[in-house]
């Protein structure tokens, strides 16, 4: 009798699992997203899971079987995925891909010469005449977030048009919540004199949150966690960190923080806390709008 | 004629008086013109008028830079004072106000002037409390 209901139970989320429309997610942060533009009508499978440094990830077989299973594939771009054109190729024409960077207008940043890439292969976005690349990681802009939010939205819409309204709905009732989380963060910036307002971090992460909210930024390493810093540049931001009297550095989630603590040595400055920079975390940071308001009480506390 | 010469040698002597007195007038040292101030920061400073009235009384709060520069009692119905800012430099005042009658929406209207000029003109809408940034581009001079 038990196993008859629990083969019931099993056929019944199977049933209700087959009429929502699969979406798999490449990012944390777009998982997230489509959660809650998608509600009860998707299944969002999270690709690249919490904690996990999306830099250095390469898809397993089963990763490739799940996101060719698919009607929906989200992509960061910009270069954030190096594996990405390789899973289009494995997965062909099934999947629709959505590659949300398309959609936002990038900062071009100049990839650093003197980086060492641990023998990975990886992409960076592609360069333009200039020799800039772009920075993939666009979701530290709360603006670009909710372009984010309307391309999903307009995405899901177009596979399954059956429920638009819902989609509108949520999407609407999430925007609200992101001009929420909006105004909270100019607030909590605004008790942060500009002089105070001094980022140095693992790597170049925060170049978007760094604009909109006027912080200067010393990253480590470069705009890839693979980018490993020379000793050279190791002592001009250790220089740069005396000049400017910086209080505080912060460690990344996904980070080995040695080379921070080293820093940390020489200058006197204290580790700030750990920032969450490639995407959600597991605990504290497990939505978009947990991981901003960590990161921004982590680092307004430490300045101050 | 009544004596010439003694009146040209008053009229000179009139206007010798005149000229010198022009010249010690000009030639006098003069105080500096007044030089805005400066900050703890060393930056020059201005001062700025902040005028707030709400819908209904309420206690204003204003911070700069972390510091509270503006706080008044309860049941304030307007303010109009003067607070320095950074002359010349993007200012961001936080400006929070707790309203006493919160059985309905309140709104605050915040105005920042200088010299007559308007610098920002923000409304503040709640109904307990309401905390914004006011951003504005502080003059130099």
């Amino acid at each position: 009798m038990k196993l008859a209901i629990i083969a019931f139970l099993a056929g019944a989320v199977a049933l209700q699992a087959a009429d929502t429309v699969p979406v798999a997610s490449l990012s944390t942060v777009l998982s997230d997203i489509a959660t809650n533009v998608g509600g009860d009508k998707v299944t969002v499978t999270s690709i690249v899971k919490p904690g996990i440094d999306p830099h250095e990830f390469e898809p397993s077989p089963g990763d490739v079987k799940a996101i060719s299973q698919a009607k929906l594939v989200l992509a960061a771009g910009l270069g954030f995925e190096s594996f990405l054109s390789k899973v289009k190729t494995a997965v062909g024409s099934g999947p629709t891909f959505v590659i949300v960077g398309d959609s936002i207008t990038p900062i071009m940043t100049t990839e650093e010469e003197d980086h060492d890439h641990e023998g990975h292969d990886h992409e960076h976005g592609t360069p333009n005449a200039d020799g800039k690349v772009p920075d993939p990681h666009w979701w530290h802009s709360i603006e670009n977030v909710k372009i984010a939010t309307r391309v999903i939205r307009d995405a899901l819409i177009q596979i399954d048009p059956a429920n638009t309204a819902t989609y509108q709905a949520n999407a609407k009732a999430y925007l609200a919540k992101l001009n929420d989380l909006a105004k909270w963060t100019k607030v909590e910036i605004a008790k942060l004199p500009k002089s105070k307002r001094i980022l140095v971090t693992s790597h170049d992460a925060l170049g978007y949150f760094a604009r909109d909210y006027s912080f200067e930024i010393f990253p480590v390493q470069g705009i890839s966690t693979s980018d490993q810093p020379s000793s050279q540049k190791v002592q001009l931001l250790i220089k740069e960190i005396k000049d400017k009297g910086v209080k505080a550095i912060f460690a990344e989630n996904i980070e080995n923080p040695k080379v921070l603590s080293e820093i940390t040595r020489e200058t006197g400055a204290k580790l700030g806390g750990t920032i969450y920079a490639d995407g959600l975390g597991d605990k504290e940071a497990n939505t978009y709008d947990s991981m901003i308001r960590h990161n921004v009480t982590t680092i307004v506390e430490a300045l101050q | 004629m009544r004596n010439p010469p003694l009146a040209a040698l008053c009229a000179i002597i009139v206007l010798l008086g005149i000229t010198g007195v022009a010249i010690a007038n000009l030639t006098k040292p003069r105080p500096a013109p007044a030089l805005p101030a400066a900050s703890e920061s060393g930056k020059k400073v201005i001062t700025v008028t902040v005028e707030a009235t709400s819908t209904s009384p309420a206690a204003f709060r204003i911070e700069n830079n972390g510091k509270v520069v503006l706080e008044t009692p309860p049941e304030t119905p307007r303010i109009s004072r003067e607070i320095s800012v950074d002359a010349g430099t993007a200012a961001e005042l936080v400006a929070t106000i707790k309203w006493s009658h919160t059985e309905s929406e309140n709104a605050a209207r915040v105005k920042i002037t200088h010299d007559g000029d308007d610098l920002a003109d923000q409304s503040i809408w709640g109904t307990e409390t309401a905390t914004e940034v006011i951003d504005f581009t502080a003059p130099a001079q």
